[in-house]
Parts: structure tokens; C-alpha cells; sequence
């Protein structure tokens, strides 16, 4: 169906794409990996004939025998979208958010069917049922940014299989999603390709994606190949040394059990934070003791971010209670707290938005050092602790890698010598192979300083390598909390077991009031017989000690 | 309802607050200053007590009289007795064709000027554009009026015939002949307007261009025209209108120097003589118009939101 021989891509002198030659026949998936600057959608974008003006190109590419490197800006727009489609990956952008999600289909149908406006309707109406978007009349007619993340994955792989196309690309298409999620988007993608008969094209940075629905796979890495084969032989027995560091990211050694050390550090306690329509953090406990990391864990929405934000204010909580090394925040006057703030610090998950860019790295650094009267002069001891060259200092963050850039954030968040560092995603805005050279840097460095840390991170593997215990939050609770070994090997709740499978779990689902919030997409709930079914009605389950599940019908709890 | 409660505060408040600082500034009683033989001080007073614009007169007293006047709808009278309300509302007619005319015009422009020049970026007409903008915003008013009015009286005298008239809101009447006495004024206007305008939706324009979803729109296939239409002028649109609608209000009152040159007998000319003739009345009329003026263009702007960006919560 396409055939790729020899492409080149480049963006001024810089080559994003060097010698590329791939095929794909009609009704196979080949994915496509490598890590962002491996040149994957420098590629998917040359496929589609949608590189800036800026970009030239080379070699030469085959869609069904005709070429499209030297093809007029005429011909491939007549090509886009019927002969070959892309689902982009979704952060909130891909769609107008101006235009009704059924309308930006219907569009799409009839740019290249000459159908009245009502059977384009209907059609997009059918494409968003045959996605799995539930109720879809009258999702058609909600604007984006009502949809969720999910959802608007499956609405543009709706938008992408319109017209049939021969080709379809699928641009990272789970990589903003949660686990649960992007289960369900890959067996999406399978259906719109049997639908279609259509030869898919998967780019990704996650082998796990590849290894669960594509035939073959093709590693990329700087805009070389660097292996080829099918997906059995790739991943069961690769013959390059990158792809055997990829795979080996992806696999997770377990962190050795010790006991629980003595002294609390972080203590939560029935904390709220309700915002208006909104129950953020409704209730949730959970202690973190000295030298220990704790892994914070759940989907997008499930009230992290905001309990991390309300750890890191030092106020008082609408309800509940947080104590920091022995004090209680909500009485603590403004002086305490500022030598509290020296004591509990954070690192975000962007470093390119977090570090500001008209500051140098040196005075980024010094900056918590100046703010607390104390000497500048450890920038440069930091720097070398964090691993970098101390030339650096003199630097500005655009200038920096984003491994760089979120080690100048880590050598800002030790800088004070804080007891406890509250870690937001550190990791996630970056590749793999970088991925893990921050990861030892955070593990040595709690080892050197017996940090504490609360670790937030949807990538479970991560978790498992880094944590010594886990707490899976469900909708701003607490679903499960114990050691980590425990929660990966023996996992009591329906969520806990479905995020570490990654099965599929529907992602658009009412509010529940009372009872058990879970239960709407819990497949246990569903096999229950009415009687125990009962209690997860009218009873939310809560957890009693420092490890356990908020499940009423796990084995651990009395049925 | 609580907005419409906030909007009526809002224009009691600027109307007082403008009456009120008139009233303690200005001083009617200098235009007796000058006459000879010099009027009896108690016809003067009597005289300006009949107006309500005596400095004797406790202020409180003056205020009340004032406010009751405006809730019955009438504006007080100018020092020699003229009605306020007749005026302003004569003059808020002529400045408001002068500002539709003129703000239309500039918007068109600007709107068309800013998305050719983000469509074609760093290309000819984005340079020569830009060249042309810079040039109107560094050429203040007056002189942008009388290049205008010379280069028309030159055009004129050249070709023989009169069409454009430099002078004047209307000689006969009609409409042709008030669209022949607006064509300057409003262009007088309406330049500046497009050039900074066209600035605004050109940065607009090469945010959305780079969108997520303007790509997506070209991976389904729409010509180039009408992926810039439907889905990157279309989004880019939603911060230009705010600014264009707040600038009617600003305009209202502003036009001074157009009006002056141009000879149209229109609010922000009214202001500048009444401030020199110490009117405190008309000074607040203005005032409490432009007030008005301001609230509604806020609903305008508010109305545009939403028809430009449905369904987002507010």
C-alpha cells in the first residue's frame, strides 16, 4: 500500500529523517518506534505532504503506486484524508474547539463525498457509534472540549476513517491517555482497521503499544533504522543494543521489601478539597515516613495534582489535617512556615515551563539559596550533584536538553536540603532512555540524603522500580494503599488490578454520590449478585490502617 | 441580572464621580470674567444659580439637583441657558455615523490586511504591510487628515470633479451627498484603526496557524482557503472582536482631532469647548454617555463570545 524507499528529511541543515525505506500492505500494522527526535513524525508528517515549507525532502514515497514527494499541493489535498489518513495525538488542539465534534466529521466526509449536508451528519454520527462513543447523537453535537481525552481520541480516529482510507497513520495516538484508556483506544484502532482493510502505520515511544497490536516494527532512532523485523522477533530477541536498552526500560525490577521506618515525615488525614462542582480530594489519608518513597498513582482527574497542591500551600485544608515534620499546617504562622517550605519541596513535570526562561541556570539554582539568606556559593556543588558540567551555570534553560532542563529543576528542589521532595511526573515529558538516567539520579540522590519522596507518575513500571509503597487514588480517594510489592504482586482492588493489567475500562462515566464511586466501571461489581451488590450502593468503603483496599468485596475484607 | 445591577452601578458611579470632579474644577464664573462693563455680582450669581452651576450654591444641593434632573432625563443646561440633552443627542448622532462609518471601514481593513499578511508570513505583503502600519501609527491624526484633504482637494482641482468633500457632515442632504462628506472623516478614522488592528489578527492568526487543529483540518483534506477560514480565521477572530468592540467605546469620545478637522460637529469636539467654557453639565453628559456607550459595548463583546465561541462555560 505505501512504500517508503531512501527518505530523507530535513529541516534546514538539520536531517530529521536519513535514509528511511519501510513498506506497509494493506491490512498490516507496522509500528513505528523511537523516541521524540528519532524523526517518526518528521516521517508521518512527509507521508501526508504536510511538512513546513522550511522542511526538504528527499527519496521517494508510494501510496497504491503513485508518487507523492513530487505530487502538487492539488493532488495531495485530494489525496488527504480519502487515500491516506492520520489520527494525530490528542492534546485538546486536534480538533477546532469552534466547531461541534459531529460537524468537523461531517466535514471531512465532504470534502471528499458529494453527499448533502444531513448524510454527512449521519455518517459522522455512525463513525463516532462505530468508535465506541456512547450516545452518539447527541455527542456529535458537543464542541471538544466537552469530550474527554479519551474520547477525543476515538473521534479523530473516527474523522481519520471517513472517507476509507487506504493508509492510516495513528501519531502516538495513546500517549496522553490514562493506561485504562489507552487500552481501549488500541482495540479501536484494530476495529477502524479491520473496518477500513486499511495498512496502519503506528508511531509510538511505547513498546508495550507496538507489542499489542502490530505485526511488524521498525526502531528509528536520530532518523536512521536502527532494526527491523516482525514484532515476535524484535522484542523476544533483539539483535541492536538500543533496542535492548528500550525493552529494558520497559521491564521493571522489583525494589527490595524492608520494614517501615519509624519516623513520619508527611502526614495527611481525611483531607477535602472540594471546588465548586468539583470533589478534587475528597477524603484521603495516607503517612510518608523518613527515607521512604511514596508512589502516588491514578488517571487523569483523580484529585494528584490538586492533593499535591494542597501539601505544598502549608495552609489550612478545607477539612482534614496535614502534617509536615511534626507541625500542623493549618496553625503555623507565615515565619514557620517559610522554614517549612525549606523542608518540603518539589520538582514539575515540565521542565521547559517550570524553569523561567529569562533567568541563567546559576541563578536559577541560587534562587531558593538567596530567598532563605544563605551563601550561593553550593551552585556549583549541585550542579556537579545532579550531573551537570558547571559551565551550565552561565547558561539559559532554551539551551538546555529536557533531561537537562529537569536536572536544574532537581539541583533547585535540593538546594535547601529539604527532608521530603514531592515529585510531579518528573519524568514523563521525557524519552525513555532519558527517563532512566533521571531515574538513578533521583535514586542516588535519595540514597546519599535519605530522602523522602512522594512520587507522582502514571507509568506503573516506574512506580514499581522506584516506590517502597503505593497509593492508587480513584476519583479524589484513596482506592488502595500498601508496600509495593504487595500492590504489583498481590493487588486487592477492581482498579488497582485493572491499571496494572492495563485492561480496558470505559472511560465516560457518570458521578456517584454515594456508595462506592468505583463501582459504575468496576467489572467486579457487575458479576456481583444483588445482595452484596447492596452495600457498594449505599456504603463508601473506606481503609483502616496504613495498608489496604477501599473495596468492600476484596479477598483481605469480609464479604 | 447581577451583571445588568453591575452595569447600572457602573455608569451611576462614572457619571457622578465625572459630574462631580466638573464640578469642583471648573469655573463657570469666568466666562462673566471678561465683560465690560462687568455684570452686578448678584445678576451673575442669579444667573448661574438659574443653571444650577453656581460655586455658592452648596455642592450636596447642586448634586441633588443634577441626579433628579438625569432621572427625569433631563441633562441641566449649558452657562448661557442652552439645553444639554438637545445637544448631545444631536452631536452623539453625527459622532456615531463618524464611528460606525469609520470603525466598519477600519475593521474590514484590518481584519483583511492581518490575515493576508499571517497567511503570507514574511512574504511581500507581510513586509509591506507591516511597512504601511508602522508608517500610520508613527503619523499623528491631524496630519493623516490633511494629506487626506490635500491629496482629495488635488484630485479634485486635477480631474474637475467634486466628489469627495473635504468639509463639512452634509451640504444638501440626501444620502449621497452625507456618504461624499463621510468617506474622509471615516478614513481619517478608520487607518490607524486597520493598522493596529491588522498587527492584532496578525498575531492571531499565526497563533491558530500553527494549531494542532489547522493541521488536522489539512490532513482531512480542505483546500488551503478554506482550512484559513473555517478553522484559523474563524478561532482567531475570538480576541480581535473583544478589542475592536472596546474601541468603539474609546472612539466615541475621541474622534476629537477628525471632528475638528473635518468640521463635524460631534462629541469629543463638544467635550474639549465645554471643558473651556466650564459646562459641568455637558462635561458630565458626555461622560455619562460614554458610560453607557462603554456598558453596551461590553454586552456587545460578551454577545460576540458567544456566538463565536459556543459552548464554553463563563
Amino acid at each position: 500500500m505505501i512504500d517508503v524507499t531512501d527518505l530523507s528529511v530535513s529541516f534546514g541543515t538539520t536531517p530529521a529523517v536519513k535514509g528511511l525505506s519501510f513498506s506497509v500492505a494493506r491490512g498490516e500494522i507496522l509500528g513505528l518506534i523511537g523516541e521524540s527526535g528519532s524523526g517518526k513524525s518528521a516521517t508521518a508528517l512527509a507521508l501526508m505532504g504536510l511538512l513546513p515549507r522550511t522542511a526538504s525532502t528527499s527519496g521517494s514515497i508510494l501510496l497504491d503506486g503513485e508518487e507523492l514527494t513530487t505530487a502538487s499541493e492539488k493532488r495531495l489535498t485530494a489525496l488527504r484524508g480519502r487515500a491516506m489518513a492520520i489520527v494525530f495525538q490528542d492534546p485538546l488542539q486536534a480538533f477546532t474547539p469552534v466547531h461541534r465534534v459531529g460537524a468537523q466529521i461531517a466535514e471531512a466526509v465532504r470534502v471528499h463525498q458529494r453527499v448533502p449536508r444531513k448524510t454527512a451528519a449521519r455518517r459522522a454520527v455512525e463513525l463516532l457509534d462505530l468508535v465506541g462513543i456512547r450516545d452518539p447523537h447527541q455527542r456529535a453535537r458537543a464542541y471538544p472540549h466537552e469530550f474527554s481525552g479519551g474520547m477525543r481520541q476515538r473521534a479523530l480516529i473516527a474523522m481519520a476513517i471517513a472517507n476509507n482510507p487506504g493508509l492510516l497513520i495513528a501519531d502516538e495516538p495513546t500517549t496522553a491517555l490514562d493506561v485504562t484508556v489507552q487500552a481501549h483506544i488500541l482495540e479501536v484502532l484494530k476495529t477502524a482497521q479491520r473496518e477500513t482493510g486499511a495498512a496502519v502505520l503506528l508511531i509510538t515511544h511505547d513498546l508495550s503499544v507496538v507489542a499489542k497490536v502490530a505485526d511488524r516494527v521498525h526502531v528509528m532512532r536520530r532518523g536512521a533504522t536502527v532494526e527491523t523485523g516482525t514484532v515476535e522477533e524484535v522484542l523476544r530477541a533483539p539483535r541492536e543494543t538500543y533496542t535492548k536498552e528500550l525493552i529494558a526500560a520497559m521491564e521493571a525490577e522489583d525494589r527490595p521489601a524492608s520494614p517501615r521506618p519509624l519516623r513520619t515525615v508527611l502526614e495527611v488525614r481525611d483531607l477535602v478539597r472540594h471546588h465548586p462542582g468539583v470533589k478534587a480530594v475528597d477524603g484521603v489519608s495516607f503517612d510518608l515516613r523518613s527515607g521512604e518513597t511514596l508512589g502516588l498513582v491514578g488517571e487523569s482527574g483523580s484529585g494528584k495534582t490538586t492533593l499535591l497542591m494542597e501539601i505544598m500551600a502549608l495552609a489550612r485544608p478545607q477539612q482534614g489535617r496535614i502534617t509536615v515534620l511534626g507541625r500542623d499546617t493549618a496553625n503555623v504562622s507565615r515565619r514557620d512556615r517559610r522554614r517549612i517550605r525549606r523542608d518540603l519541596q518539589i520538582v514539575f513535570q515540565d521542565p521547559s515551563s517550570s524553569l523561567d526562561p529569562r533567568m541563567t541556570v546559576g541563578a536559577i539554582i541560587a534562587e531558593p539559596l538567596t530567598t532563605h539568606r544563605l551563601s550561593p556559593a553550593r551552585v556549583p556543588e549541585l550542579l556537579k550533584q545532579v550531573g551537570l558540567p558547571l559551565d551550565y551555570a552561565a547558561r539559559h534553560p532554551v539551551h538546555l536538553s529536557g533531561g537537562q532542563r529537569q536536572r536544574v529543576a532537581i539541583a533547585r528542589a535540593i538546594a535547601l536540603d529539604p527532608e521530603v521532595l514531592v515529585l510531579d511526573e518528573p519524568v514523563s515529558a521525557l524519552d525513555p532512555t532519558i527517563r532512566a538516567e533521571i531515574i538513578t539520579l533521583l535514586e542516588n540522590l535519595r540514597a546519599e540524603r535519605g530522602l523522602s519522596y512522594l512520587f507522582v507518575a502514571h507509568d506503573l513500571p516506574l512506580i514499581r522500580r522506584i516506590a517502597d509503597r503505593v497509593a492508587v487514588m480513584y476519583r479524589g480517594r484513596i482506592a488502595e494503599i500498601g508496600p509495593a510489592h504487595q500492590i504489583f504482586a498481590a493487588p486487592a482492588h477492581p482498579y488497582t488490578k485493572a491499571l496494572l493489567r492495563a485492561s480496558a475500562l470505559s472511560d465516560d462515566d457518570p458521578l456517584i454520590a454515594q456508595g462506592c464511586r468505583f463501582r459504575p466501571r468496576c467489572p467486579l461489581y457487575a458479576e456481583l449478585p444483588a445482595a452484596p451488590r447492596s452495600r457498594c450502593v449505599t456504603e463508601e468503603p473506606e481503609i483502616t490502617g496504613d495498608s489496604g483496599a477501599a473495596c468492600h468485596h476484596h479477598p483481605g475484607e469480609a464479604p | 441580572m447581577v451583571r445588568l445591577v453591575n452595569y447600572v452601578a457602573l455608569i451611576v458611579v462614572a457619571s457622578s464621580l465625572a459630574w462631580l470632579l466638573a464640578a469642583v474644577t471648573l469655573d463657570p464664573r469666568a466666562n462673566y470674567a471678561g465683560r465690560t462693563p462687568a455684570p452686578p455680582a448678584g445678576v451673575v450669581d442669579a444667573a448661574l444659580s438659574e443653571v444650577n452651576l453656581n460655586d455658592k450654591d452648596p455642592l450636596f444641593d447642586r448634586y441633588l439637583t443634577w441626579v433628579s434632573g438625569v432621572v427625569r432625563g433631563d441633562f441641566g443646561h449649558t452657562w448661557d441657558g442652552a439645553s444639554v440633552g438637545a445637544d448631545l443627542a444631536e452631536r452623539a448622532g453625527v459622532t456615531l455615523r463618524l464611528v460606525t462609518s469609520g470603525l466598519v471601514v477600519g475593521a474590514l481593513l484590518g481584519l483583511t490586511v492581518g490575515t493576508l499578511a499571517a497567511v503570507g508570513h514574511r512574504g511581500w505583503f507581510d513586509r509591506l504591510s507591516g511597512g504601511a502600519v508602522f508608517l500610520l501609527l508613527a503619523v499623528p491624526t491631524i496630519v493623516l487628515a490633511n494629506v487626506l484633504i490635500i491629496g482629495t482637494v488635488w484630485f479634485n482641482d486635477t480631474t474637475g470633479t467634486r466628489f469627495l468633500m473635504v468639509s463639512g457632515e452634509y451640504t444638501s442632504g440626501g444620502p449621497l451627498d452625507r456618504l461624499r462628506h463621510t468617506v474622509l472623516p471615516a478614513l481619517t478614522l478608520a487607518l490607524p484603526l486597520a493598522a493596529i488592528l491588522s498587527r492584532y489578527q496578525r498575531s492571531a492568526m499565526l497563533d491558530v496557524l500553527d494549531a494542532d487543529y489547522v493541521r488536522t483540518a489539512r490532513a482531512k483534506g480542505l483546500p488551503r482557503r478554506k482550512v484559513i477560514v473555517n478553522h484559523a480565521l474563524r478561532t482567531a477572530l475570538i480576541p480581535t472582536m473583544t478589542y475592536l468592540t472596546f474601541t468603539f467605546g474609546a472612539l466615541l469620545v475621541g474622534a476629537t482631532i477628525t471632528e475638528t478637522v473635518f468640521g463635524w460637529h460631534g462629541l469629543g469636539q463638544r467635550l474639549i469647548s465645554a471643558i473651556v467654557t466650564s459646562d459641568v453639565n455637558t462635561v458630565a453628559g458626555i461622560t455619562a454617555v460614554a458610560a453607557v456607550t462603554l456598558v453596551l459595548c461590553a454586552v456587545v463583546a460578551d454577545v460576540f463570545q458567544r456566538v463565536l465561541n459556543p459552548g464554553r462555560a463563563r
